[in-house]
């Protein structure tokens, strides 16, 4: 169950979806496919709009770019084991900007194994922004900033404190909480998990494998990572949270600190954490600051790669450098970057508002840049984490209702489909994460009132993973959607055996809405329990499955719970998308 | 900065952003085609002159193209280079500019080592290497001493430069301090400046590619001061290229009244006086010998040691 580097691109790509933006190509124009991480995308669209109406050309012929949405992990693995020519993920980039180049050695990498050379080649920045690690404002100020060097160190000893944040003088904080995505998923996550390495080692040159396992390494990144409040494939999950409990008046009650890029606290700040574009969003009550760690910090670096690849004529090469040109030599279109919240990578362009102390940041940090491991280190590193990560303890609660038998696509059923999603995603746990099996129907038990069944109590994987693979294969659809009872006693059971050194969780996976009216389709009471539980969240992260499900109703108990809501219409989607819900552990 | 440096500066970064607007003026767009005609010649410099080639090209309004070591040159484009550094095949002319090997610091930790030195050249340099800047006087916030270097086996700058270094410490403090090694000089200067300190205290590097980021280090949160060793290698530039129109570039390049602006951009002309050159450079060392071929190969051999 621990993923390899060439798995863990593997698990990006499975759940990281693409999306094309559609640029027009004029006739008889030779198009330059652009492939960009999220994050940026909405920024080189408009460039490239820009730069394709200036009528670019490459000795005579007219070249235009097209924008394409791909993680950077998908990207990599796409580029690794070659672009599908089915046009499934667009067409073949010519330039590919990942979130980091880190991304292109692993790709060169892995080339270089399979005997290919190198495509990612010598690059440009668009545009940098560091990793840091951002907390509710006063928390920062308790803990010593903006004066104190703080970093990791501190947060593992702040968070193994049993007094938590009694230490200075705010019992009413609790513990030390700290919000981190997967690295598996996430360049956030992987970037902040490195940085745990080498705060462990004391070092700043590149880890090696001997350091993973030096004596101190295990215990450093076991403490900090229990402090976790439960992992994910996004940093918005945490954001979003953060922001609703802020509104709601508790902003220093879902997590005591998040790491994220600096970028993102300008856009929670802003009171849009997506960055949506909102045009009145509402900003926080209470701000968050960046701390860059004093142990040093990564940079994503957003790098331009021209690829070096057979598939690049000169044309297309002279057009890509052409548009690279433009947008990071043009000072005009530097200064947008930094308007969206990243330092320019430009360096003729200065640094400037918003990245400033208003923004609870210093321009001037961080001291000390760590450098991306080499990437069998790398591998090894992740595959370590998997080992130190906190532990899960999850019920995962099927909806076997009769409208699970209806077509979900290519010929299966959404029970099917659902089924091979939930086999599929047990990989992803390790063998000491502990997992039960619930469905729930309301025709389950003939003459007991009650719409759930406890098929396979929680219990480690490590031995539990065959039966919950038989019991799966074997589950049928039939009855109606006794959904709020159902998720209520799911919490109630997690609850009753709740263990503070774990991720409590439920996974609740439907495709209806409740219509088990007998029991009380009343949602308000379930909200209620869930947003009681302050010394022992369980969190429930809801599957809307299907077009049917009641996206609404999930999403308010998601929210209640202080967890993420996932949505897969498609059914042919759920595979992906409960990977994502497995990343959360 | 005196008044005459000062407006000479003005016309320098003016012309820059002219020529940026050349190359990439939104009316009539990005191109890189050139009219068929006597002034369709364009020039392209080693990325550590990009800077300075950028004022040069708008000053004789000629085109700038981007170059790199190991890409190719197209017709009618004169390319600015170390002659070892150029593809085959080229007519390259005599020696037009040259740099010497410096070493650049940001101002916080070359007032550290200045502390503790008295001078910063390669020995104290040597000094600090493999130490922490606590263990040296400075602050326990700016973690290890880091130093930046371009790789030799990449460009002719990054030889030589590595020629200086090389032996300053033993590989094991080497290794531990080399934390920025980038494509070129060019580079090198880029990510100095664009990382700030955290990716590099230090460099041992050009002074022409430290020359064009001096003005870019203040909107990154500090100064680049530039430190000359009692003697160094210097790197030297020929021009080259194929072509109608590439011989008369090459010429123009080399003229007298040119000087000034190379100077003032950072580049040390190999035929006429260095008389104006760019604010907060001095004066170089003298010439240490470049290394001869065998000498390239134990220095390459080195580098594979310590990274």
């Amino acid at each position: 169950m621990k993923p390899q580097l060439a798995g863990l691109l593997l698990l990006v790509a499975a759940c990281s979806p693409l999306s094309v933006d559609p640029t027009e190509v004029p006739e008889g124009c030779v198009e330059i496919p652009a492939h960009v991480s999220s994050e940026k995308v909405t920024l080189i669209t408009d460039l490239a709009a820009e730069f394709n109406a200036t009528h670019p050309e490459v000795d005579g012929q007219c070249v235009a770019v097209t924008v394409y949405r791909t993680a950077s992990g998908k990207a990599a693995s796409l580029l690794a084991e070659g672009w599908p020519s089915d046009g499934s993920a667009g067409p073949v980039p010519v330039l590919w900007s990942p979130a980091s180049s880190a991304w292109g050695a692993v790709v060169n990498e892995r080339l270089a194994q399979a005997g290919q050379p190198p495509i990612a080649g010598d690059f440009q920045p668009i545009m940098l922004t560091p990793l840091v690690l951002a907390m509710p404002r006063p928390m920062a100020e308790a803990i010593g900033w903006p004066e104190a060097d703080i970093g990791w160190s501190d947060v593992l000893e702040l968070s193994s404190d049993p007094e938590g944040w009694g230490r200075f003088g705010h019992p009413e904080w609790g513990a030390f909480k700290l919000g981190k995505t997967n690295p598996n998923f996430s360049t956030s996550g992987l970037s902040a998990t490195i940085a745990i390495y080498y705060a462990a080692t004391g070092k700043r040159t590149p880890l090696t494998l001997a350091d993973l396992t030096a004596p101190g390494t295990e215990q450093f990144v076991r403490g900090v990572e229990a402090a976790t409040v439960h992992y994910g494939d996004t940093t918005l999950t945490f954001l979003e949270n953060m922001l609703r409990e802020d509104l709601n008046g508790r902003p220093m009650f879902y997590a005591s600190a998040v790491a994220v890029e600096e970028v993102s606290v300008i856009a929670y700040n802003r009171g849009d954490p997506a960055d949506k574009g909102l045009e009145d969003p509402t900003p926080p009550n209470v701000p968050l600051v960046a701390i860059y760690p004093k142990e040093g910090t990564l940079f994503s670096d957003n790098p331009a790669f021209v690829l070096d690849a057979p598939w690049v004529d000169e044309t297309e090469r002279a057009g890509a450098i052409l548009f690279r040109d433009f947008v990071v030599s043009d000072p005009a279109n530097q200064a947008k970057v930094l308007e969206f919240g990243f330092r320019p990578g430009n360096p003729s362009v200065p640094i400037g508002a918003p990245i400033n102390s208003a923004n609870g940041l210093n321009p001037s940090k961080p001291e000390t840049e760590l450098r991306v491991p080499a990437p069998e280190v790398l591998a090894a590193l992740v595959d370590s984490w998997e080992s130190f990560r906190k532990t899960a303890r999850v019920i995962m609660v099927l909806d076997v209702s009769g409208s699970m038998a209806d077509l979900g696509g290519d010929g299966f059923s959404k029970l099917d489909l659902a089924k091979r999603a939930v086999l599929a995603s047990l990989d992803q746990f390790k063998g000491e994460d502990e997992v039960g099996l619930w469905v729930f129907s309301t025709r389950l038990l003939s003459g007991v009132d009650q719409d759930w069944l406890e098929l396979i109590p929680p219990s480690p994987l490590s031995s539990s993973a065959a039966e919950i693979r038989r019991t799966v294969q074997g589950l049928i659809a039939d009855g109606g959607t006794g959904l709020y009872d159902t998720t209520r006693a799911a919490v109630e059971s997690v609850r009753d055996s709740y263990d503070p050194t774990k991720i409590n969780a439920v996974i609740l996976l439907t495709d209806g809405r409740c219509d088990d009216f007998d029991d009380g389709c009343d949602i308000e009471p379930l909200l209620r329990l869930l947003r009681s539980n302050e010394r022992d969240p369980v969190r429930v992260f809801p599957v809307a499955y299907g077009v049917d499900a009641d996206v609404d109703a999930l999403e308010a108990i998601a929210a209640a719970s202080q967890a993420r809501l996932y949505v897969a219409s498609d059914p042919l989607t759920i595979e992906s998308v409960f990977q994502s819900v497995v990343s959360n552990f | 900065m005196s008044g005459w440096r000062a407006a000479l500066v003005a016309v320098a970064v003016g012309a820059v952003i002219l020529a940026a607007g050349f190359v990439f003026g939104r009316d009539e767009g990005p191109s890189v085609s050139q009219p068929d005609d006597g002034g369709g010649v364009a020039l392209a410099c080693a990325p550590g002159l990009e800077s300075a080639c950028r004022v040069v090209a708008a000053e004789l309004g000629v085109p700038y193209r981007t170059w790199s070591v190991g890409s190719g040159v197209p017709d009618r484009t004169v390319v600015v280079a170390p002659a070892a550094d150029l593809p085959d095949g080229l007519e390259a002319g005599p020696v037009i500019l040259r740099s010497p090997i410096v070493i650049g610091a940001w101002r916080q930790r070359a007032l550290v080592l200045l502390s503790r030195c008295g001078a910063l050249d390669f020995e104290c340099v040597a000094g600090a290497l493999g130490m922490s800047w606590s263990e040296i006087g400075g602050s326990p916030e700016w973690g290890d001493v880091k130093l930046g270097l371009a790789d030799p086996a990449a460009s002719e700058e990054g030889m030589l430069a590595w020629s200086a270094a090389a032996s300053l410490a033993d590989p094991e403090n080497m290794a531990l301090s080399i934390t920025l090694v980038a494509s070129s000089d060019g580079r090198l200067a880029s990510d100095m400046v664009l990382f700030g300190d955290s990716r590099a205290d230090l460099a041992i590097t050009t002074e022409a590619a430290l020359a064009g980021q001096m003005a870019n280090a203040p909107g990154r949160g500090g100064r680049i001061e530039v430190f000359y060793p009692v003697s160094s290698p210097w790197v030297e530039y020929v021009a080259a290229g194929r072509g109608r129109g590439v011989s008369s570039l090459k010429e123009r390049l080399s003229a007298p009244e040119l000087e000034p602006l190379w100077a003032a951009a950072g580049v040390r002309s190999a035929v006429h006086q260095v008389s104006t050159l760019l604010d907060g450079l001095g004066q170089p060392g003298s010439v240490d010998p470049a290394p001869d071929s065998p000498s390239r190969g134990r220095l390459l051999t080195d580098w594979k040691e310590v990274r």
